[in-house]
């Protein structure tokens, strides 16, 4: 009942409903990503409630990931990659003169994969809690280890580049104040940088603004229409679609088990689900010519992701991808350490964001329901109007996270960053997941070489799976590689 | 081709850098806080080491990388290699955006309580000419987000904008 309280006041829900809109709006754009719509939106949670700026958040990263669907199934482009698996069954039901249809089951499938990763959220997470509980520090330096060595891990294409980049992102955590000892390190004498780099700061330059410039390398003067896709209304009821409940069933399990597994995402759990659906299908021949299934399959897959991402979030602090990495950034601006004693310390603030998110699952289908035509519309503002609009946003958000100009230029100099890393090939995934895991990296593997030495990690039995897990996943790619030329 | 030439490239500046970093700046800008076991240098240094690892194997495959395309192929350009004259625009973007920047930090002290006012007024026109953009509404849409943004941060979230 209390936490009902909590989550039923009007700051909240006006929360949840900005956050949504935005969210949907954000991933609709082709270019941008569900990372982005969390980003822009962080500075606006620094002056809310802790659990009204989270709300806004969560609205976004769901919004943003059903979003996507929008201009995948009008136009042919993913708006996130979360929906390129979309694309392949959406498309051809808008050009059947079904695009209705299509739009409509993605929202139906989104909206349950959502919910029941809500479940999987309130079900798991005080379970993990509880073992977490008896972990120590040489146990949460080795899931910092997971953490980065799964996101470097998916950079199969460049491992070498994933290193750096984790590295690299570790690195720069350690600029500042030293959690420790109090010894400052790579302050260069400015005292702008005790408390060293906000990551909010840095996660808005090196998505927000890179992503202006490398929008800049292709945007023309007549860039003025995005989508003219025609958009014909929905002649298919949501029971219709329920029809099909074991597609949705098993890929709400799918984005569950991908979401909860760092280092994975959306995108993934999108490409497997629909995978699975055309092999359990009667009729596979008719996937990629229009198929209903082949659009609820991945967009119910994708959006199953967004619950289960928060569980290693809430229980263990470790986040699993680099959209919820900017999440723990928006946590940690508002004080909130994320770990087991979320759960133990007897406060309602964690079941009220896990309720809170199917509520937000729940307003997403009825915007998506009543406001679809709208949506599609304001995904025809041109890139052109759009790239100031994001310059001033982020400006305005790196200067209200400490009121200082010193971060704007800060945000300014990792947006060139951020652009040259990308245009140069280097996967911005691993910088932020090492940014955000740094410290606590480097904390806890102090504390345990205090305790016990370098051996304490083979000695703790679940330091020592973790660890060769760890190993495991960043020799995959090495391995896969080996196996490919072999076969070759 | 020369996307592999311009990997080994970076890679190199990347073994430079953590080379230089690992003996100049963490000497130079972290005072030793104990002399045993590990210190408030370890953590840095064995980041550094691990990028110069990872930077010398990166420069090492796509060394081998070049020699195989200059073997099969010396025809191929590839993709997604820098080239100047299409990052011309971005890099005039950056400027642009970091004029406004500057712009935002002297004005703040020139004109208290309007250099953010006075610098956004300045970034949309020369940053909608810049995309080459004729179209008034676009100016007037830019003018209208920044002054509803302004008015969020600075009233709703309190902002306080100098």
């Amino acid at each position: 009942m209390e936490v009902l309280q909590e989550i039923f006041t009007i700051p909240n829900l006006l929360m949840m409903n900005i956050g949504m809109v935005a969210g949907i709006i954000i991933g609709a754009m082709p270019g941008l990503n569900v990372i982005f719509a969390i980003a822009i939106l962080l500075p606006l949670t620094f002056g809310m409630d802790s659990l009204a700026g989270m709300y806004l958040m969560l609205a976004s990263y769901c919004g943003a990931t059903y979003g996507g669907s929008i201009t995948a199934i009008l136009i042919n482009t993913p708006g996130t990659p979360n929906a390129a698996a979309t694309t392949f069954d959406g498309y051809p039901m808008a050009q059947n003169g079904r695009a209705g249809d299509a739009l409509k089951t993605a929202l139906v499938g989104s909206t349950i994969g959502g919910i029941l990763s809500c479940f999987a959220l309130i079900f798991f997470a005080p379970m993990i809690a509880r073992i977490a509980y008896h972990i120590a520090s040489p146990e949460y330096f080795a899931l910092c280890l997971f953490g980065v060595c799964c996101v470097i891990g998916i950079s199969e294409k460049d491992i070498f580049k994933g290193i750096i980049m984790a590295f690299l992102g570790m690195s720069l955590s350690t600029v500042g104040i030293s959690m420790l000892d109090g010894t400052s390190r790579f302050t260069f004498g400015s005292h702008n940088l005790l408390a060293g780099f906000r990551e909010a700061t840095v996660m808005l330059g090196i998505f927000a603004v890179s992503e202006v410039l490398i929008k800049l390398r292709n945007v023309t003067k007549d860039d003025v229409t995005s989508i003219n896709a025609r958009f014909d209304k929905s002649t298919l009821k949501v029971l219709d679609i329920i029809k099909h409940w074991k597609v949705i069933i098993t890929s709400s399990i799918i984005g569950i088990v991908i979401g909860a597994i760092p280092g994975t995402g959306g995108a993934i759990s999108a490409m497997f689900s629909y995978d699975t659906a055309r092999r359990m299908s009667k009729h596979p021949e008719r996937f990629g010519q229009g198929e209903l299934e082949g659009v609820l399959a991945p967009e119910t897959g994708n959006n199953a992701v967004t619950g289960a991402t928060l569980i290693p979030l809430l229980t263990l602090g470790i986040p699993g991808d680099a959209a919820v990495a900017v999440l723990l950034g928006a946590l940690t601006m508002q004080g909130i350490t994320p770990g087991f004693s979320l759960f133990t310390d007897g406060s309602t603030w964690v079941w009220a964001i896990m309720l809170g998110l199917v509520l937000i699952n729940i307003f997403m289908f009825l915007q998506g329901q009543l406001f679809i035509r709208a949506f599609v519309n304001v995904t025809k503002v041109p890139m052109l109007v759009l790239l100031p609009c994001i310059v001033i946003a982020t400006v305005m958000g790196s200067y209200a996270i400490a009121n200082t100009t010193f971060d704007v230029f800060v945000m300014v100099v990792f947006g060139l960053l951020g652009y040259a890393l990308r245009r140069l090939g280097f996967p911005l995934p691993p910088f932020v997941i090492g940014l955000v895991l740094g410290e606590i990296a480097e904390v806890n593997l102090r504390r345990s070489m205090m305790i016990g030495g370098p051996t304490i990690f083979l000695t703790r039995p679940i330091s020592l799976v973790i660890i060769i897990i760890s190993v495991l996943m960043l020799c995959m790619p090495f391995i896969n590689k080996l196996r490919a030329r072999k076969k070759s | 081709m020369k996307k592999s030439r311009q990997d080994m490239i970076v890679m190199l500046i990347f073994m430079i850098l953590s080379a230089i970093t690992y003996l100049v700046f963490i000497p130079s800008q972290i005072k030793l806080s104990s002399d045993t076991g590990f210190t408030n240098r370890t953590f840095p240094q064995f980041t550094m080491i691990v990028i110069f690892i990872a930077s010398s194997a990166g420069f090492l495959e796509a060394f081998f990388r070049y020699q195989k395309a200059k073997r099969t192929d010396s025809s191929q350009t590839g993709a997604g290699a820098f080239d100047f004259r299409s990052d011309l625009l971005p890099i005039c973007g950056f400027l642009v955006i970091l004029a406004y920047a500057l712009l935002f930090h002297f004005g703040s002290m020139q004109w208290r309580g309007y250099g953010f006012i006075v610098a956004t007024i300045v970034f949309i026109p020369v940053f909608l000419l810049l995309v080459r953009c004729k179209n008034w509404k676009f100016y007037v849409a830019a003018y209208a987000f920044a002054a509803i943004m302004y008015l969020i941060f600075r009233f709703i979230l309190n902002v306080p904008f100098r």
